[in-house]
């Protein structure tokens, strides 16, 4: 086995997938959710996750929230380290002191949210821009790249073991209290139209979770080779975006997590080991 | 053999490859436990069905008997504020306790142990009383004394067309200082 020494990096790859996050990171800034709206917010609660349990019993969450200085400066430091990361990619140390605003940035946000969402791409991402060692990176990249596939193959799994996936009205159950906020606003239009229609008519949603759970399953072949991870990456990003469209959940803070797959031949160097 | 990663892996750095090894055990083991939600920060991607009857529950805050429309912000914002209206209102409805509070309780046993977590993982109830002003404000509500503010609680029935409020309640209500 061997590693390639002294290769060219792929910038633009990884300007690429920065730009994504940080247009992600934006997103989530202009429409309010940052740490300095978050000011004054005095209500969280925890899920299963050790992680948030960790971070807020050492009071940094919540210290955050509580003086609204410490948190401009979170905000403001992750939108310029960011900017400066897409300029110079190579750069680990901007990469980890990003990285560990990121975190607290995910934390601060996620217990105040009550819920978990896509927020942990945003870490997941930056991993990949660490370290040094090309070696390293290689490796971590293929973690990453596992990883996400392992996601996808497990939420597919998930569907068929707990027979969600034989119950024809489970999906309109779940479509039914995805727009209820909407509903509750009198905010209506062809999206909630097309969300009542779908939960009355029960064998087109269930059609539609078994069409999801196929694309999920497709992952599957990224353990095998990864001649498909471009076609594997496009098909979960449509699933992605129909999910927005039909479930109102957005993928914003996945993209740029999900962009590893599409560059997969970029980023991989590995070389069969030569006899 | 060459071509798997584990072994690649293994080859490169054992200690990085035990590490991996250890985390795909103990994800089974969650797996095998139904707690994946425990390791991970993804969800179980809408594999329970939440609610049997197309009966769902949903919460507005009012300032002054005027909507706090969530529905109109940018994605993010909207799905943040969802989530933490919910939260707030099941934290209410529950007594002002929340999971971890009765996980802790639970481990626990002793009240005054449990105490010592407040404000660390769950939150301080005094404190949280201030959420529903923040949240008015967050939405660009200006707040002045004496303001009502109120929590109502929908359920809609989401089977018929249109969509219709069962009933409605008032779950929580301040007037501002």
């Amino acid at each position: 086995m061997v590693f390639k020494k002294n290769i060219n990096e792929p910038i633009a790859v990884y300007r690429i997938i920065l730009t994504v996050l940080l247009i992600e990171i934006l997103v989530n800034f202009f429409s309010g959710l940052n740490t300095i709206s978050l000011y004054g917010n005095t209500f969280f609660s925890l899920e299963q996750d050790p992680l948030l349990w960790a971070a807020y019993y050492t009071g940094m969450p919540q210290f955050i929230v509580q003086h609204v200085w410490v948190a401009i400066f979170l905000d403001i430091a992750i939108l310029l380290l960011l900017c400066w990361l897409v300029v110079k990619p190579l750069n680990v140390w901007v990469a980890r002191l990003l990285l560990l605003f990121l975190i607290l940035f995910y934390v601060v946000v996620v217990g105040h949210h009550t819920h978990r969402n896509f927020q942990t791409g945003y870490i997941f991402v930056l991993l990949l821009f660490v370290v040094t060692s090309i070696n390293n990176k290689q490796i971590l990249f293929e973690c990453l790249r596992y990883f996400l596939l392992i996601f996808y193959v497990m939420a597919a799994y998930l569907k068929i073991t707990s027979g969600a996936l034989f119950n024809a009205t489970h999906m309109s159950h779940a479509l039914a209290a995805q727009f209820a906020p909407y509903f509750t606003a009198q905010h209506l239009g062809w999206r909630t139209a097309l969300n009542s229609y779908l939960v009355q008519h029960t064998f087109i949603a269930q059609s539609l979770l078994i069409a999801a759970t196929i694309v999920e399953a497709l992952a599957i072949v990224g353990f095998f080779t990864k001649k498909y991870d471009f076609l594997i990456a496009l098909f979960l990003l449509i699933f992605h975006f129909a999910n927005w469209f039909l479930m109102d959940i957005a993928p914003i803070g996945h993209i740029a997590f999900l962009s590893i797959l599409f560059f997969s031949k970029q980023l991989c160097w590995i070389k069969k080991a030569s006899n | 053999m060459h071509k798997l990663f584990l072994y690649r892996l293994l080859k490169f750095n054992k200690i990085a490859a035990l590490l991996v090894a250890a985390f795909l055990i103990l994800y089974a083991v969650f797996f095998y436990k139904k707690m994946d939600m425990l390791l991970f920060p993804y969800n179980n991607m809408f594999t329970q069905q939440l609610n049997q009857n197309y009966v769902v529950t949903t919460y507005m805050m009012k300032v002054n008997q005027k909507p706090i429309f969530i529905s109109n912000d940018w994605y993010p914002k909207k799905d943040f504020s969802e989530a933490a209206l919910t939260s707030f209102s099941k934290w209410i409805r529950n007594n002002k306790q929340d999971y971890m509070y009765q996980f802790v309780q639970q481990k626990t046993n002793d009240s005054a142990t449990t105490a010592t977590y407040k404000n660390k993982l769950f939150v301080d109830a005094q404190a949280a009383e201030t959420w529903p002003q923040w949240f008015a404000e967050y939405h660009h509500f200006k707040l002045q004394k004496n303001d009502t503010i109120l929590i109502w609680q929908y359920n809609l029935r989401m089977d018929v067309s249109p969509v219709a409020i069962m009933d409605a309640a008032i779950i929580y209500k301040k007037i501002v200082q």
